[in-house]
């Protein structure tokens, strides 16, 4: 009887004092940690990342700091960089750029840490694209000529490319940022076969890129209306492996869309094209 | 692509009904008819649930028949057999037995109207009506709930209310003190209808869930069907609340106005021709928004009002009652977010019962409007709304087949839906709809044996979208001894609903609710229950009702676990399943009344991962939603002493399930947006669905109050209490953009006085 008395004590004292815990704890502390957003671009010597912390709300009091240390190490040298930050306030809220203020070297491991005071951390690994050499040809063919514009090498990851053109007034002051332009669909190029593959084709007619860029298609105009610097430009963006899948992503991915870390290569390349009138294909 | 409703089936239901209504009005030869109409001596007032019995005169034990009034007073017996001398009956509850001696003439109807007088009360065989037959409470799935038992439970006011009443009741859930929303038995809000005499309303409770719009002053009594409810309702999967208001005062004049610190009222009734006709009005506002700061120094930014009127006119061969109500609601549910939620119904609509002696069976005839809105909006800009507006007309109708009696009616009901949605950084979607429904169904009273009684029913619904097919009903009773004292029954049936409520479910303290209708291409919607119960009385002061319950939900439209905390009208379809079982102990001796009720239940979805979207890897992803409350005990005591009454309450809940927050980003769409110098885009994103559970739940209530007379026709009714006695800091829910806890009603003390002229 004394037993059964002591035992349900126990068990009435368990009960008391796991129904006076009244805490709730509304952050998911374990899985989400940081968001990092960055895409390096291996022409930059100074590049930006993103970082915050996911369990800071949105108040100032709450974002006033940042409880984050930042390493970039360069897997192949080993050298390890701690990223500064840089504060920003946006309506009342505070946000933290890191700063890498070194230039990428292309096709090299690098890792992101990002280490909170209690020993989470989130890590991100790199490898940045490589800087592939165009290739094209045939050149200064009319319009309706299809021409290869070959990529090499490219190691296997995506690559994104769209053709311009110039707009009417073109003016040779005028830099290659500032220009307006009129681009063709993004074509994206993934490597064939596997992640080895080096090599990216893009066969193109230009009479066609031309319909793509110019939306109110005028039958009674053709490519060598439009081409007045007697050339096309390919404006190409070579993304490290698995960079640009993830910037696919949608928001019901949350690993995916919080942590979008990658690097890229940008060019653009002019590709001259005989602008004379010729018959067209359909002309016979 | 599925194709709509053919046009063979619309002809067929419109020609069962047309058959029906045609054969209605054949007369035929028959023995005796009695129509019995049962008043109040009091008021002049219908009774509902008396007991009509006729006996043969030289043995009392030899019940020959029985019926039992409806909500106007209402119930008939027929083929009696004539030129027999019989002794008529009726009983209720505090109400002095009547008795007389009668015969019929071969073929005669007749109508008589009887008025009870009042005795002390007792706890006595309370009744249901299912279908005009006697059915105790215990019967499975079904609570009468009678005006002295709202009045036991406290609240804030004068008055006791129906909805602090419902929330005593195991299995039945709310999320918190606010918001307005029942779970009853698994089932959601959007799946429960409400009817004030035969009117839907969508949403009747108030903002705060302490009060509704019906205040004990105006109801007569309410049936909470919690399941398996009989072929009469349709069009709704879990659970139906069927209240009946009471007519104004056919005799005299009575009025009233009373002040809290949650709100005000009024109320006002009389004659407008003696026994005949009658009016009742009843206002409510709530105070509580301005004088919570100084009383408990805490904001309530909670409003409400509600407005009733009814007519009412008693002819002696046609009762019909005219009802309008109107509900506003306006509040802050989770004050921190500054998001505005406001619904409001509009109801408006005539019921009448006609028992001419020239209608071979009485017909019952309701009809009216009945509109709902609902919004949240910020201060900014009205950000999402949802309407929906019913017109309807329906046929009540009866058969006689040997010993089976068929409850049988038809309806029409016109919906007009009306959704704007209109979200940040998303583009505008809405709905806008008229959907037409007809109903059919047959309801069968068929009493095997003094032991053994049989409901079967059969309901069908069809739109221009959707059949709804046969919805088969069974309610099923066996008293063991042939008394009412112990009674096993069962209650199982198919429920069909032809639309959905979608809110957001990861958020505790969401009340916006998408009305909308089922799409061409969806399923439809519906429910298998399945009800047993036992209950047991002893003596006349105790009675002990337990029930097992499970009800399985199909093609649940849930919303799409977007990470982002926004609602979204995408839905998936989910199928649920809910069971559990609840356990009542009653007991009433003197003044002295008390009851406990212990309730454990459990509610899972389930549904195809990929329709679902977040978080989500399984194949077949299954959840607990937020009102999945496991454990609810409740206890409420009532003592009667030198002229004071007091009354206590205590209810304890485990927590429900809540999906907690993974975390605030900022998202910068890269390489199209530039860290260095682009914000991104704000977004709360919730972590896995309903992963973790509040803390336990607990809170006591406490009333005291004592009326006294001023003069010789005035009344003073005071009441003092205290709402969470011990100041338990229930957690309601967190505010997800700055992690405050919202917390519920704290220790709030009242004093309430109600001044009455009689």
């Amino acid at each position: 009887m004394v037993n059964f008395f002591i035992k349900h004590k126990i068990l009435l004292a368990i009960l008391v004092i796991y129904s006076c815990d009244n805490s709730v704890e509304p952050l998911d502390t374990d899985t989400g940690i940081y968001s990092v957003y960055g895409a390096m671009d291996l022409n930059k010597d100074v590049n930006y990342i993103r970082i915050r912390d996911l369990n800071a709300p949105f108040t100032a009091e709450a974002t006033e700091t940042i409880d984050a240390t930042v390493f970039f190490e360069n897997l192949e040298t080993g050298m390890i960089e701690t990223l500064e930050g840089i504060q920003q306030e946006y309506e009342g809220i505070y946000q933290y750029n890191f700063v890498l203020d070194q230039p990428l070297q292309p096709d090299t491991d690098y890792r992101l840490v990002v280490e909170r005071s209690d020993g989470a951390a989130v890590q991100i690994p790199i490898t940045t694209p490589t800087k592939p050499t165009p290739q094209v040809s045939p050149l200064n063919q009319n319009c309706f000529i299809p021409i290869d514009f070959e990529l090499e090498p490219v190691k296997g990851s995506t690559i994104a490319l769209r053709v311009g053109f110039p707009r009417e007034d073109y003016d040779d002051s005028v830099t290659w940022e500032d220009y307006e332009w009129r681009w063709s669909s993004t074509h994206v190029l993934e490597p064939e076969n596997d992640s080895s593959s080096q090599k990216i084709t893009f066969t193109f007619i230009p009479h066609e890129q031309v319909n793509d860029a110019f939306i109110a298609n005028n039958p009674t105009r053709y490519c060598w209306d439009y081409l007045f610097k007697g050339a096309v430009y390919i404006s190409y963006e070579h993304y490290s492996p698995g960079f640009y899948e993830q910037t696919l992503v949608d928001s019901f991915d949350i690993f995916g869309s919080t942590q979008r870390l990658g690097a890229l290569y940008s060019d653009t390349v002019a590709i001259p094209v005989d602008t004379s009138e010729v018959c067209t294909p359909d002309c016979f | 692509m599925k194709k709509p409703v053919p046009v063979q089936y619309l002809s067929f239901f419109i020609g069962v009904i047309t058959l029906a209504f045609g054969s209605f009005f054949q007369a035929t030869a028959q023995d005796g008819l009695l129509r019995i109409v049962v008043l109040s001596e009091e008021d002049g007032s219908p009774m509902v649930g008396a007991n009509v019995l006729i006996y043969h005169p030289e043995d009392e034990n030899e019940l020959l028949y029985n019926c039992v009034t409806n909500p106007t007073g209402f119930c008939e017996i027929r083929d009696i057999t004539p030129n027999t001398e019989l002794e008529l009956q009726i009983s209720y509850v505090g109400f002095v037995d009547y008795a007389e001696q009668f015969f019929l003439e071969p073929n005669e109807r007749r109508t008589i109207r009887i008025e009870l007088t009042t005795e002390v009360a007792t706890l006595k065989d309370e009744a249901v009506v299912i279908g005009g037959r006697l059915v105790t409470t215990g019967r499975a799935g079904v609570q009468r709930v009678s005006f002295d038992d709202i009045a036991r439970i406290p609240t804030p006011g004068v008055d006791g209310d129906l909805v602090s009443f419902l929330q005593t009741e195991p299995g039945i859930v709310t999320t918190g003190d606010r918001g307005g929303d029942l779970y009853i038995r698994g089932g959601t809000p959007d799946q429960n209808l409400v009817l004030v005499d035969n009117l839907p309303v969508v949403k009747p409770f108030h903002v705060s869930n302490l009060f509704s719009a019906f205040s004990e002053e105006v109801i007569q009594n309410a049936d909470v069907y919690a399941g398996g409810y009989g072929a009469e309702f349709s069009n709704a999967m879990s659970a139906v609340i069927d209240i009946s208001l009471r007519p104004g005062n056919l005799r005299q004049y009575a009025a009233s106005g009373a002040i809290s610190p949650y709100l005000m009222s009024f109320h006002a009734e009389g004659p407008i021709v003696r026994d005949r006709q009658s009016f009742l009005v009843m206002g409510r506002r709530s105070t509580i928004e301005s004088v919570a700061p100084t009383l408990i120094n805490e904001e309530v930014p909670l409003n409400f009002g509600d407005f009733i009127a009814r007519y009412t006119i008693q002819l002696d061969n046609i009762s019909c009652n005219v009802t309008g109500l109107y509900t506003k609601d306006s509040g802050e549910v989770v004050p921190t977010r500054q998001i505005r939620s406001e619904w409001n119904n509009t109801v408006f609509g005539a019921r009448c019962l006609a028992y001419d002696t020239g209608l071979k069976y009485p017909i019952e005839i309701w009809a009216g409007y009945s509109g709902y809105n609902n919004s949240e909006r910020s201060d900014i800009e009205q950000e999402r709304y949802s309407s929906l507006d019913q017109f309807y007309l329906n046929v009540g109708l009866r058969e006689q087949i040997g010993d089976v009696s068929i409850n049988y009616g038809f309806g029409v009901n016109f919906r007009f839906y009306d959704v704007l949605l209109s979200e940040k950084f998303a583009e505008i979607r809405s709905v806008n709809r008229i959907i037409p429904i007809l109903n059919l169904y047959f309801s069968g009273n068929w009493e095997v044996s003094e032991k053994f009684e049989v409901q079967p029913g059969l309901s069908t619904q069809v739109s221009l979208d959707h059949a709804g097919g046969l919805e088969p009903r069974l309610r099923m009773a066996w008293k063991p001894d042939g008394t009412g004292q112990q009674e096993l029954s069962i209650a199982a049936g198919k429920y069909v609903q032809m639309f959905s409520g979608i809110s957001d479910q990861r958020d505790i303290g969401a009340v916006f609710t998408v009305l909308q209708p089922i799409k061409l291409a969806d399923k439809i919607p519906y429910s298998y229950h399945g009800i047993m119960s036992y209950e047991q009385r002893l003596g006349n002061s105790i009675q002990i009702n337990v029930e097992a319950y499970a009800k399985t939900y199909e093609n649940v439209p849930v919303s799409k676990w977007t990470p982002e905390a926004r609602i979204s009208i995408e839905t998936a379809n989910a199928k649920g399943l809910a069971y559990g079982f609840d356990g009542r102990f009653q007991v009433q001796r003197g003044g002295f009344i008390s009851s406990v009720g212990y309730g454990w239940s459990t509610i899972s979805y389930e549904a195809t991962s990929g329709d679902l979207g977040a978080w989500i890897v399984e194949p077949v992803f299954e959840f607990s939603p937020a009102h999945d409350q496991r454990h609810k005990l409740n206890a409420v005591l009532g003592y009667e002493f030198f002229g004071f009454e007091t009354n206590v309450r205590w209810e304890f809940g485990t927590g429900k399930p809540y999906t907690q927050i993974f975390g605030y980003d900022f998202a910068v769409d890269v390489p199209r947006e530039n860290p260095e110098v682009d914000p991104g885009t704000a977004r709360t994103l919730y972590s896995r669905p309903f992963g973790e559970r509040l803390p336990y739940y607990h809170r006591l209530d406490f009333s005291i109050g004592r009326e006294f007379m001023v003069g010789s026709s005035w009344g003073l009714q005071t009441e003092t209490g205290v709402i969470n006695t011990y100041n338990r800091k229930n957690v309601y829910n967190l505010d997800i953009n700055t992690l405050q806890r919202v917390d519920q009603t704290p220790l709030f003390p009242y004093l309430s006085v109600k001044l009455s002229r009689m």
